[in-house]
């Protein structure tokens, strides 16, 4: 038995067959004792899954069923996101706040600086030693002028700014 | 809430945090440079020129402004001779300027040792800041001349 005629035995089982077609299935079961057992293994089947198709039945109606569904479908779906839109200030705020904390960095660099390293105006006051006996200094400063006068007491003698050139100066 | 910098950010950050370690190593560099000096010998006067008219000039207006507020008797002020000079960190020079030997030690951070010597040895050392701006004067007796140190650039 061909393949060809096995699905002709199908569907004339399921009463799809013209009936010219129909007629001809049935003189084959009527010579044939192998499509006779095929054709009894089909009932067979049916019989057996007759049951199971029972009951399963939509609650609603078909369109009703199907638009849910459709509708769960769209739901879940993701959504596009709305474009942002970065504004001026975002972009100026992205420098701004790095720039402003390096602008505090600097204002506390400044403020460190003039609070550790003594300024023109607050210089100590030198310390100063004298080599020669009978001898001695005295020392000015004018802390806004930003000068400091060390001035010494020598013997005339031993004086280093007595003499330019060969010159005698004041005394 | 969003943690992370974004990328721009990250990079401005970094270049300011550059520009202030570039900043800050310059500055300490600045401070441990060599100290660039000049010594003048400058000679007092309460004439308006100066004892020889031909060789002396003028101090510079911004240390005779300086010298004017000293406790010193004289009007005007003249450079006799001058020296530039610079003493590395930690290290000493000595200039002469007409009879008188100026030494000058760099501690650095703008401290210095000066001693001044003269033909019969040296008569004082004197230990200080000489910033820039700043000006060191010194002198003895009732000589009308003496020594200006200051820094120069």
């Amino acid at each position: 038995m061909t393949n060809e005629q096995q699905l002709k035995l199908q569907a004339f089982f399921d009463s799809e067959l013209p009936e010219a077609e129909a007629r001809e299935v049935a003189a084959l079961l009527a010579r044939d004792a192998e499509a006779t057992v095929l054709l009894g293994e089909l009932k067979n089947t049916r019989r057996a899954l007759d049951g199971f198709e029972k009951g399963v039945t939509l609650p609603e109606a078909r369109e009703f069923f199907w638009s849910k569904i459709q509708g769960e479908i769209e739901r879940s779906a993701p959504t596009p996101q709305p474009v942002e839109s970065v504004s001026v200030f975002a972009i100026l705020r992205r420098w701004l706040v790095p720039a402003g904390a390096v602008a505090a960095l600097a204002i506390v660099g400044l403020i460190a600086t003039r609070q550790f390293t003594p300024a023109k105006h607050l210089v100590a006051t030198p310390s100063i030693v004298t080599e020669l006996a009978d001898s001695s200094a005295f020392t000015y400063q004018d802390k806004d002028a930003g000068v400091t006068l060390v001035w010494f007491s020598v013997p005339a003698d031993k004086n280093p700014f007595a003499e330019v050139d060969g010159a005698t100066i004041l005394q | 809430m969003r943690t992370a910098l974004a990328p721009v950010t990250r990079l401005v950050w970094i270049c300011a945090m550059a520009l202030l370690l570039c900043a800050a190593g310059t500055k300490s560099l600045a401070a441990d440079a060599d100290l660039k000096l000049e010594a003048q010998l400058v000679i007092g006067t309460n004439d308006a020129k100066p004892p020889d008219s031909s060789k002396y000039k003028p101090v510079d207006a911004d240390v005779t402004k300086k010298l004017k507020s000293l406790p010193l008797k004289w009007s005007n002020y003249f450079v006799v001779s001058s020296r530039k000079f610079s003493v590395p960190k930690g290290e000493e020079k000595t200039e002469k300027l007409g009879d008188c030997d100026v030494k000058v030690k760099n501690l650095g951070q703008s401290q210095v040792v000066i001693t001044i010597s003269g033909k019969k040895g040296t008569i004082g050392t004197t230990t200080g800041e000489l910033s820039k701006g700043q000006l060191f004067v010194t002198g003895a007796n009732e000589t009308n001349l003496f020594v200006v140190l200051k820094q120069v650039d």
